[in-house]
């Protein structure tokens, strides 16, 4: 299986492992013992309410308190308590028979508050003619003896003693006592007329009231009090605790399957590690292997490099020399070698100096720059009196149809310069500016080359301008390749401006110590290049009597300030 | 706990049930929800203190609660029924709503209503905050919307500032209703003469007034008007020992009153229990509004409710000490 199969597997089985090791633990967790520990708190807090609630109703019938604020406080706080519950227990536990549960105990929390309102009404009722009924009957009793009537007066008595006693004891036969003294007092107020008779009526009523509320209250009292709420309560916390002892044990389960899958997960960690290393060995063997293979890839390319740089030292004048000049070259590489060339050439008539750049890098540049030089010494060897224009025809020529046999995407640009016996130095060709140091007024001058650039069409003819300058004593003449004003450093080339100013101290310097500067100044620059300079400095004036064999028109120099 | 086990705890009882209560010395402050003690054996309590509430919200309540462009035209705040300056109510027998309708019953006041265990004469909503939806939505009230009242809000900058100042969520309905509720909340009339007395000034009430706590709670008034409240914490039917609405007559779905919400015949008739604080700022009295004076309220609820005859003298009594339960209405509202 290959290495990426591998990583592929591997992040999968992660990822899986991931999936079931989350589901696991969040199975784990649904025992959540802090909503546990909230809901029974919930349901104990209700408990509480209910009984306190049912000791309050029974202290309210009983006369133990005479106002329901602490009654109705409960209520509230037991509504909250038993809203909450809901939450609590519905975090904890959301089967349908808990819901059903917790239905069931609002709906007796709702019948529990309506007869609780009822039994609060009933027994203020109640209360109030328990309490008036004595002083009712005490003075209707006076009123009657006053006035003769001590037998009503004595029913009357018996009345009051009769209810007082059935509100006491509350059983059959008091209660029939209570309204057979109902009934006599009322058949013996039907003599009785005026005041007496409304006072007897009145009672009266308190007496039904007491006959007719006290059952009523005791009846809502008992659903006030019931245990209906208690025993809803106790169902809905059986029902809790199963199913949360059920979500407990299913949790510890699940804890149990985790841990084994922990294990496992650690045992295929493990295994996985083996294998890793496994496919660690191999790719650092075929890391090594690649290694070599680049190694040797490097040692050929750099042979070629080795090659390219011969070929071009090999073609460049070792000690270039001129009649009459003090002449300095240098030509430094680049880590990867260019096509820089130049080249001094003597015949029997005219000195040449040839400055050029073949475009690329490495052996093919190499071989153009050759095939340059060979066409150039084998055309002036043939005709010494060539002109640069048409020399660079010629090797044009020859160059144009060798590149296309290499299958080579090159050119190559070139200046030729012809120096006569007269001083007058001809040239033509398109490469670098040409830059003049007049010793007489200090002023650098820049004469632009221009021409076809060698090797993109074979036929030239036409295509090169011949130009002529002139050096007097001690000026100079400086030719340079693209890698010195293309040099760098910190984002800014070194240029021409760069020259220049370096050109322009040359006054009393020899050829050498102008090249020295004008290197010492690339210091520290970054050369991406071949970076090639050819400084010469005219020392004597030319005679005066000799001229070309041709005439071509002068060139007009660009002066410049240094 | 059985019933049959309180058989001792009855006898022993009733016979205090029985008798007239006679002592009206101050007793500690019961906490609610705490066991019944011999302490909590005085029917009337002190009202308590406001409860910490955050200024923000309670300022926000306050504007909201006298502001006019809530209502439908612009017209109805819920200070024009309740106003503050006149014991939280407006004296009529039937507030004024937009458009000049008129609403069924009495207005009740705001002052002390956050002590009430539900809201409106029939109970119909259990909280503040609920009970402000009802008055917004009356077509015989505000007449309005909580869209409406939301989109004001949202669009009016003072508004919408204010609110984000007080809650985090800024203009909503429930916080809303959260600030009305609040400022309600801070509406404690504390400081009456009464509370006074119960604090243990002997001096706080007048001899008459004295003398008339003592038959309010002798003739039966404390059976329904009692707690910290003095009422407002039951339901009664209104009518026990006689048909008040038979002799009234011109009965309306209004007098139905608990029956229109619970639609239980059994609560036909049946009101919450006002609470009496302030009660003398508060004219006129009952749901309808039917009692003029609160001499001609405690002879109608000593016929029909209590079934007994007052003297002038109990008559005056009584009214001196439901005077004495006026609290400092000025010093209401401004905790919080």
């Amino acid at each position: 299986m290959s290495s990426a199969r591998w990583f592929t597997l591997i992040g999968a089985l992660f990822a899986l492992a991931c999936a079931v090791s989350g589901a696991l633990y969040f199975a784990s967790r649904s025992a959540d013992f802090g909503a546990h520990a909230l809901a029974v708190g919930g349901i104990g807090e209700v408990r509480h309410l209910d009984r306190l609630l049912s000791e309050q109703v029974l202290a309210a019938r009983f006369g133990l308190s005479n106002q329901y604020d602490p009654l109705t406080a409960t209520e509230l706080e037991l509504v909250r308590a038993e809203g909450e519950l809901h939450g609590s227990v519905g975090a904890v536990a959301t089967t349908p028979d808990v819901d059903r549960a917790l239905r069931a105990l609002d709906r007796a929390l709702a019948e529990r508050r309506s007869a609780l309102e009822h039994f609060k009404a009933e027994n203020s009722v109640l209360k109030n003619s328990l309490r008036y009924l004595p002083t009712a009957g005490e003075e209707v009793a006076a009123e009657l003896a006053a006035n003769g009537k001590a037998a009503l007066a004595r029913d009357v008595n018996v009345l009051v003693r009769a209810t007082l006693v059935y509100n006491l004891i509350g059983d059959q036969s008091t209660r029939d006592a209570h309204f057979a003294a109902t009934e006599r007092v009322r058949a013996e107020r039907a003599e009785l007329t005026g005041s007496a008779a409304s006072d007897i009526d009145l009672l009266l009523a308190h007496a039904r009231v007491i006959g007719e509320r006290l059952p009523s209250v005791d009846g809502w009292l008992k659903q006030a009090a019931n245990e209906d709420l208690s025993d809803r309560l106790a169902s809905l916390e059986n029902l809790y605790q199963t199913r949360f002892s059920e979500s407990a044990a299913r949790a510890n389960r699940y804890r149990q399957v985790l841990y084994a899958w922990s294990l496992l997960l650690v045992l295929a960690v493990a295994l996985a590690g083996l294998q890793l290393k496994k496919l660690y060995a191999g790719l650092e063997r075929r890391v090594a292997e690649r290694t070599v293979e680049l190694e040797r890839a490097r040692d050929a390319l750099w042979g070629e490099m080795q090659l390219a740089r011969r070929i071009q030292e090999a073609l460049v004048p070792r000690e270039p020399q001129l009649r009459g000049c003090d002449v300095a070259a240098s030509m430094r590489s680049a880590a990867q070698v260019g096509g820089d060339y130049y080249d001094v050439i003597h015949t029997k008539t005219h000195e040449w100096i040839l400055i050029g750049d073949v475009s690329g890098h490495g052996v093919p540049a190499g071989l153009v720059m050759m095939m340059c030089q060979t066409a150039v010494r084998t055309a002036l060897e043939r005709d010494p009196e060539l002109l640069p224009d048409r020399l660079l025809v010629l090797v044009n020529a020859v160059l144009t149809e060798n590149i296309r046999q290499l299958g080579e995407d090159k050119y190559m640009t070139i200046t030729a310069l012809r120096r006569d016996a007269s001083g007058s130095i001809w040239f033509a060709g398109a490469h670098q500016d040409l830059f003049v140091y007049r010793a007489d007024s200090g002023v650098v001058e820049t004469f632009e080359t221009a021409g076809l650039w060698l090797g993109l069409r074979p036929d030239a003819e036409g295509a090169f301008e011949l130009r002529e300058l002139k050096l007097g004593v001690r000026d100079v003449l400086v030719l340079h390749t693209d890698g010195v004003t293309e040099a760098m450093r910190d984002g800014a080339l070194f240029d021409t401006t760069g020259m220049r100013r370096i050109l322009a101290g040359a006054k009393d310097k020899t050829a050498g110590e102008v090249l020295d500067a004008l290197l010492h100044a690339l210091d520290g620059f970054d050369l991406d290049d071949d970076a090639t300079l050819v400084v010469i400095r005219q020392l004597e004036a030319a005679p005066k009597n000799t001229r070309p064999s041709t005439t071509p028109p002068p060139a007009t120099p660009r002066p410049t300030a240094p | 706990m059985k019933l049959e086990r309180l058989g001792v705890v009855a006898l022993a009882c009733t016979l205090a049930a029985c008798s007239e209560t006679k002592s009206s010395a101050p007793r500690a402050e019961q906490r609610a929800g705490a066991a019944p003690t011999a302490a909590s054996r005085e029917p009337l309590e002190a009202l308590p203190d406001v409860p910490p509430l955050d200024p923000k919200i309670v300022a926000l309540g306050r504007r909201l609660f006298h502001e006019r462009r809530l209502s439908a035209d612009g017209s109805i705040a819920c200070a024009n029924c309740h106003d503050l300056q006149r014991g939280g109510v407006d004296g009529q027998v039937r507030s004024t709503g937009v458009g000049g309708k008129q609403g069924a019953v009495n207005a009740p006041t705001v002052y002390n209503a956050a002590l009430n265990f539900v809201q409106f004469w029939d109970g119909r909503a259990a909280t503040l905050e609920e009970q402000i939806g009802f008055p917004v939505t009356n077509p015989a009230e505000m007449a309005t919307s909580f869209e409406h009242v939301l989109a004001f809000l949202k669009a009016d900058p003072g508004y919408a500032s204010a609110f984000a100042a007080a809650f985090p969520n800024g203009v909503t309905e429930a916080n809303a209703r959260r600030a009305l509720a609040d400022f309600e909340r801070t509406l404690l009339t504390r400081d009456s003469p009464f509370d006074r007395f119960l604090a243990g000034d002997e001096h706080a009430l007048a001899p008459e007034a004295r003398a008339g706590y003592e038959t309010f709670k002798s003739v039966g008034c404390v059976a329904c008007h009692q707690g910290r409240n003095v009422g407002g914490n039951m339901f009664q039917r209104f009518g026990v020992l006689g048909d008040y609405f038979k002799d009234r007559g011109n009965v309306t779905e209004a007098d139905y009153g608990r029956f229109n919400v619970t639609h239980n015949e059994a609560d036909r008739f049946v009101f919450r229990v006002p609470s009496l604080r302030n009660v003398a700022r508060t004219a006129p009295y009952f749901h309808d509004g039917s009692a003029a004076t609160l001499a001609q309220a405690v002879q109608v609820m000593a016929r029909y409710q209590l079934g007994r005859k007052l003297s002038d003298d109990q008559v005056r009594s009584i009214i001196a000490f439901l005077q004495s339960l006026s609290g400092e209405l000025a010093r209401a509202g401004e905790k919080g």
